[in-house]
């Protein structure tokens, strides 16, 4: 595609010998909203700083806007960005901390008051052009940072770690904030955190790195419903993995059965009789209810009891740490409007739904 | 540092008043005994008149004092050493002479301070004590010594000038000992540490983000150098310029070792009226005015330092 913002192709960068980003190729279409997330140390950093400019990939190129600035520095570059300690310039107002792409460009002053007062609306900070950057709270140093990467109008803005200095409450209303002024400024945002709350919440596709790869892109609902591997899965959202091997195979469908004595049939028969698979469940599909009558540790064809260990009230939902006739312990999530309040010690049976099951590679 | 102080027990917080108060009277109590008292006496000597007596001027405080000896001798109280200030040009002239030596010696300590600060900080740490060590190794010899040397250096048939004379670029030996010129290298060279570290140390703990900062808003390294670090720098080129212009405007071993019979600087000129001419008042008078010079531009930089504290640069 050649209307990508950005275009990285099979970059790698390395740091002695150690390989900070390895074979990294992505896209970021205009006006898309994109998150790059992994852990520290993942590299999501390194890969951020070869794309403003201020480390140079070994190999590899970043095509920005159509044009390769892989040998480009910083300041040759069409792309902002807002640095993760904001970098305000102390001895400078905020106006002319705003102001001081556009006096680099050589943009004149009539303009450059016009765009100041504009950004300075959007942020919501009309005001306090006037202060400087020590008389400011953490939110509003934020802001200024977001209007001066913005008010040069890039292709492309990064965003390291946006919201990791904000409290709680803040952040929630920033990443609001942040959205609106994505979309009415249509401007290609990329962001880049450890949180994955934050890049599920505001961005529109991601990628999920871990040691200097990535592991998968795609939106955060495929991410969520169908990661890769055990890593996307455990890392995004919670996750329970069964041991489980094909045990019977029909036209169109797969027998299981689970390392705990349970059966579940999926629609699929992408696979071999005695095979070993791995199967990831999201808590909040996992079904439980209670068992009727005398319980036992067992398994049927519907269904298999489970032993409620711990069971943390959170409001609107209940989670339960159950435990399974083999001794293993899988999370599961209980909206509480469904009647039942679960305690430590009830006997339950728990059903896993074929079509929430995901099969990753063993 | 704020975050170590939490776990304080309730007793060492009613002790940290005390202690506070000794760090603050420590120092004061100092600078009583060995600057205000003494300067008291200089301010004495200066009201007083010239005598040929030991000691050469009329004391006119001097204890044990009777109420009524204090207003005989109120009688004796004499501005005459400050009106002979302003008479004799004498005075005029080592006052603005040295004032242009000394904003000369800072300016020239500025310009090959500033680049020295500058690359410091950008050598790998690991270099950086090898690097001081250059700056500050000649503090490890005796001043007076080290003057002596350049006496070797810049005499007429010197070192320098053997230097020169072989490399061809002159023909005849320059005369630098003697002059302003050896004056001012000698200045420059005595006080050049003094402006390398604070510009190093405002210099280095910039945040080098902002660097970053700046060549992403499109600023390119020479760009971002004036529009962020030296500004960001000037505090510590105005404290350095200060550590050099004070000492160097009443600086009296140098330009006495290495100036000329028309060397005219003020620290001088008080030594030979001191120990020359004998006129204690003269001598006293002129250092006290030397003092409520400097007292200008270092009252402008408590000011710089008050505002920088309460609202950023």
């Amino acid at each position: 595609m050649s209307d990508a913002i950005l275009r990285l192709t099979s970059i790698s960068k390395y740091f002695g010998t150690v390989r900070a980003v390895d074979d990294v190729s992505l896209e970021v279409k205009p006006g898309e909203f994109f998150a790059l997330l992994g852990p520290s140390g993942c590299g999501k950093t390194s890969l951020m700083r070869l794309i403003a400019g201020f480390e140079q990939a070994d190999q590899g190129q970043v095509i920005i806007d159509g044009q390769d600035v892989s040998h480009l520095p910083a300041y040759r570059r069409q792309v902002n960005m807002m640095f993760q300690s904001y970098a305000l310039f102390p001895h400078m107002s905020v106006e002319r901390n705003i102001a001081f792409g556009l006096v680099q460009d050589g943009v004149s002053k009539a303009e450059i008051a016009n765009r100041v007062s504009d950004i300075l609306d959007l942020v919501q900070l009309s005001g306090l052009g006037h202060r400087k950057p020590q008389q400011l709270s953490g939110g509003q140093k934020q802001r200024v940072a977001l209007a001066r990467a913005l008010v040069k109008r890039p292709r492309l803005l990064l965003l390291d770690e946006p919201l990791a200095a904000l409290d709680r409450k803040l952040r929630e209303e920033t990443q609001f904030e942040l959205m609106r002024i994505q979309r009415e400024l249509g401007t290609s945002f990329m962001l880049v955190t450890h949180d994955q709350d934050e890049a599920m919440g505001m961005a529109q596709r991601m990628a999920v790195m871990r040691a200097g790869r990535i592991e998968q892109i795609g939106s955060p609902r495929e991410i969520y419903d169908q990661p890769a591997n055990d890593f996307v899965a455990s890392f995004i959202g919670k996750v329970n993995f069964f041991e489980a091997q094909v045990s019977a195979l029909a036209v169109g469908q797969t027998s299981l059965r689970l390392s705990n004595g349970a059966e579940i049939t999926l629609a699929s028969s992408a696979y071999a009789l005695g095979q070993r698979l791995r199967l990831a469940l999201r808590p909040e599909d996992v079904r439980v209810r209670t068992t009727r009558g005398a319980a036992e540790f067992g398994s049927g064809p519907s269904g298999f009891a489970a032993l409620v260990q711990d069971s943390v009230f959170l409001g609107e939902r209940q989670v339960l740490r159950l435990q399974l006739a083999d001794g293993a312990l899988i999370e599961a999530v209980h909206i509480s409007t469904q009647g039942v309040a679960y305690e430590r010690g009830m006997q339950v049976e728990v059903t896993l739904p074929p079509d929430r099951v995901r099969v990753l590679p063993a | 540092m704020s975050a170590n102080r939490m776990s304080s027990t309730p007793q060492e917080q009613a002790q940290a008043p005390k202690r506070r108060l000794w760090a603050i009277y420590a120092p004061m109590l100092w600078m009583l005994i060995f600057f205000a008292l003494p300067f008291l006496l200089v301010v004495k000597i200066s009201l007083s008149q010239t005598v040929l007596a030991r000691p050469p001027y009329v004391p006119v405080f001097d204890l044990p004092l009777e109420w009524s000896d204090f207003l005989d001798r109120l009688g004796l109280f004499s501005f005459e050493a400050y009106q002979g200030l302003f008479n004799d040009p004498l005075y005029l002239d080592a006052y603005l002479s040295s004032v242009r030596v000394a904003g000369l010696s800072t300016l020239v300590c500025m310009l090959i301070a500033y680049p020295f600060a500058l690359s410091l900080t950008r050598v790998h740490p690991n270099w950086r004590p090898f690097f001081f060590g250059l700056a500050i190794a000649p503090f490890c010899t005796s001043f007076l010594i080290r003057v002596y040397a350049w006496i070797a250096i810049l005499k007429d048939e010197g070192f320098l000038n053997h230097l020169l004379l072989w490399l061809g670029v002159i023909e005849a030996p320059l005369q630098i000992f003697a002059t302003d010129s050896a004056v001012l290298i000698g200045i420059v060279y005595s006080y050049l540490p003094f402006m390398i570290l604070p510009i190093y140390v405002a210099i280095e703990r910039q945040d080098q983000s902002l660097l970053e900062a700046a060549a992403d808003l499109g600023a390119s390294p020479w760009s971002a150098f004036w529009r962020v670090t030296f500004p960001l720098s000037l505090p510590g080129v105005i404290a350095g310029a200060l550590l050099v212009f004070i000492p160097a405007i009443g600086e009296f071993v140098i330009p006495d070792l290495l100036g000329g019979s028309q060397t005219l600087m003020i620290g001088h000129t008080i030594w030979v009226d001191f120990f020359d001419n004998r006129d204690w008042p003269s001598a006293a008078a002129a250092a006290v005015l030397l003092l409520a010079l400097l007292l200008v531009p270092i009252w402008a930089y408590e000011r710089l330092q008050s505002t920088i504290a309460s609202e950023g640069l």
